[in-house]
């Protein structure tokens, strides 16, 4: 009885909204009609975008339970709210965007994401370990560097615990978690499309798989810095730790050993197929309207493949040992099913350039300095892989409005690269100024509140780390590269 | 059966350092080896806004010391020519009193906290108004990504009450606990 009348008034919201929307969408419906569609859309069918991605930032600030339980209702219900009017309205090409997007960027992207986090979550690390500053350090950078080729986030869920294990008797362990959140679930990812989610989708909008190595230099800076930092920031805390935490584990010890290192080569095939899908171009196929490149398919399937002999392969002990299990991905493919829908008029907008609405926001940013803070700051605070995505659209729309995505990102390489360099910094590297800049800092916070580290709040990581050690690191970067 | 040590709060106006000095060298010239704290030093909240600048500032301090030293002190501060500090309002002390509340989210670490906040008071602390709620979230074990609820929870709060040095000694316990956030000590003045 209450399930019927609650539909029923899920439905009469939704009827009674595209009737309340009609009259405005219909009439640049009626201006789309065989033109450009972000020139048409006004700016207000960005919101259900606006409100998802804050719904990502705020809820789990404000009401964690509540989010927690009913985070795929709010995630459908924004995309709802945005998809119904806009079908509605735009009938079959606003299906073939809706579609567009799903084939061509969601699936890929949960398919990658999936396969990284099931690779990644069966390799463990074993063994007792004393934290001293040299041992953390070596941890955070060996952190820093497979970042990039198992994911900010499997990286994250490999390391974390034994570095909590190996700092367990210390007193002082907090700045430990967060540079490891600062580097290895950030900073690290930023030199593959598989480090962060961000860059995986400018790989799939045709950003280069190899392109990323072109910021070795800001990420070299910013990590070397960082971890430098970080040691002397340990050394100095360790020499205030008690005898007893200074000294080895007096217990049973346990050697270095890590089990599922067979992963390593599903590992590898992730990225043979993702590299791929970058070189080999057999031609295209049409899926439900939809033109979609065979070797993405066939990339999608080694990705899959390779998850699946993960799954088969190892050891269900190990999996249980990391704390595995698959509602991260399950959060992942919820949220990002509404972004991605939600991002629709946002992107079309934005590639309009001077002709969308937000012609504002393209005249606004101008120079890479722009690009590198803006996408940063809003990645701070929003997820980082559609703050990507917008500001690679605004770029795209304020240098070649209207020409064919793959071809404006290959001219934008050619003649701007340093705003792609700006925008793939500020995305990655910016996920780490706070708990919810990107998807892994919050895991990591919570698995070390699970294990005894009092994690600071979300002002308080921001006031005495980000805006302490990462800012001052950001604007070093800025003159160095951006100016 | 002897009476508990009474104490008092003494405000000492006048520059913080001087304060300090006269205090730590009356203790030492007099061979007096009863404890003597500073509000401002040990967390200890003064009431009035313009009393908490004033100590902020240096310009007065709150000393809390046992009854015959306090008394001595005040006595021999009243025939000094040189020092600037001067003795303001004096308070005999009630009772103190200590706030904390905490919240963890494993079982080791909790059993932990309640052995800290409950085992081995100090002589003359009891725990007052203590309250503890458990919560156990099977859906939320593991990790997660952007709705982060820890499945196990145990928060709680209460209240310490009883002699000044006692509750002393229990904030200087809590001060390095994770997990656990002390109040400011109150100090109950005897009306």
């Amino acid at each position: 009885m209450f399930r019927s009348h609650r539909r029923t008034l899920v439905l009469g919201f939704f009827a009674l909204l595209a009737v309340l929307v009609f009259p405005g969408m219909a009439m640049a419906g009626e201006g789309a009609a065989g033109h450009d569609l972000g020139a048409a859309l006004p700016l207000w069918s960005v919101i259900p975008f606006a409100g998802i991605l804050l719904s990502i930032a705020i809820f789990p600030l404000v009401a964690p339970e509540f989010w927690h339980h009913h985070f795929p209702k709010i995630s459908a219900a924004w995309a709802l709210l945005f998809a119904v009017p806009f079908v509605v309205v735009y009938h079959s090409e606003a299906m073939h965007e809706i579609l567009h997007i799903y084939i061509l960027d969601y699936i890929p992207f949960i398919i990658l994401l999936w396969a990284l986090f099931t690779v990644a979550g069966g390799i463990l690390i074993r063994g007792s370990f004393n934290g001293t500053p040299v041992l953390n350090t070596i941890f955070l950078f060996i952190g820093t560097i497979i970042a990039s080729w198992v994911g900010t986030t499997g990286a994250a869920m490999l390391l974390i615990r034994p570095v909590i294990r190996a700092n367990a008797r210390r007193a002082h362990k907090v700045h430990t978690i967060v540079f490891f959140i600062f580097l290895v679930a950030n900073i690290g990812g930023s030199l593959t499309p598989l480090g962060d989610p961000p860059l995986f989708l400018g790989f799939l909008h045709g950003v280069p798989f190899f392109w990323t190595f072109n910021i070795i230099a800001e990420t070299g800076l910013v990590a070397g810095i960082l971890l430098v930092i970080y040691f002397l920031l340990d050394l100095y805390w360790w020499k205030k730790e008690t005898n007893a935490a200074q000294q080895p584990h007096d217990g049973p010890k346990e050697r270095l050993k890590i089990e599922g290192l067979h992963n390593l080569i599903f590992l590898g095939g992730i990225l043979g197929g993702v590299l791929l899908s970058g070189m080999w171009h057999p031609g295209q196929v049409e899926i439900l309207g939809v033109h979609q490149h065979i070797e993405n398919i066939v990339r999608d399937g080694i990705l899959i493949v390779m998850g699946l002999l993960s799954m088969v392969t190892t050891k269900k002990q190990i999996r249980e040992d990391n704390g595995f299990t698959w509602f991260p991905i399950l959060e992942v493919a919820y949220l990002f099913a509404g972004i991605f829908m939600t991002i629709v008029p946002a992107l079309a907008i934005l590639k309009a350039g001077e002709h969308g609405a937000l012609a504002g926001l393209v005249r606004a940013v101008n120079d890479p300095v722009h690009f590198f803070w803006a996408t940063g700051i809003l990645s701070s605070f929003l997820d980082n892989a559609p703050t990507y995505l917008t500001f690679l659209n605004t770029a795209l729309g304020r240098f070649f409005p209207g020409m064919a995505e793959r071809e404006a990102i290959h001219s934008l390489i050619a003649h701007h690269e340093l705003f792609l360099k700006a925008i793939s910094t500020g995305a990655v590297y910016m996920g780490a100024n706070t708990y919810i800049g990107n998807a892994p800092n919050f895991m990591v916070k919570s698995i070390a509140e699970e294990n005894g580290v009092e994690m600071p709040s979300f002002f308080g990581y921001m006031l005495k780390y980000s805006l302490v050690f990462l800012i001052p690191t950001f604007i070093l970067v800025t003159f160095v590269f951006f100016m | 059966m002897s009476e508990p040590t009474r104490y008092l709060e003494i405000e000492l106006n006048g520059p913080g350092e001087q304060a300090v000095g006269y205090v730590e060298g009356y203790r030492l010239g007099s061979g007096e080896t009863s404890p003597v704290w500073f509000a401002g030093r040990e967390e200890v909240d003064i009431p009035g806004f313009w009393d908490r600048i004033r100590q902020k500032l240096s310009m007065e301090s709150h000393v809390i010391a046992p009854e015959p030293l306090g008394r001595a002190m005040i006595e021999a501060l009243g025939r000094s020519e040189l020092l600037e500090i001067e003795v303001g309002k004096v308070w005999e002390i009630d009772y103190a009193e200590l706030a904390f509340d905490f919240e963890v989210y494993d079982r080791d670490t909790a059993k932990a906290v309640v052995h800290v906040l409950k085992d081995d008071l100090p002589e003359g602390v009891r725990i007052e108004g203590y309250e503890v709620t458990e919560k156990v979230d099977e859906s939320a074990k593991g990790p997660e990504l952007y709705t982060p609820v820890h499945d196990y929870v145990l928060s709680g709060r209460g209240r310490y009450v009883g002699s000044v040095p006692g509750i002393l000694a229990m904030a200087d316990r809590l001060a390095d606990q994770s997990f656990i956030h002390p109040d400011k000590i109150k100090l109950h003045r005897v009306e």
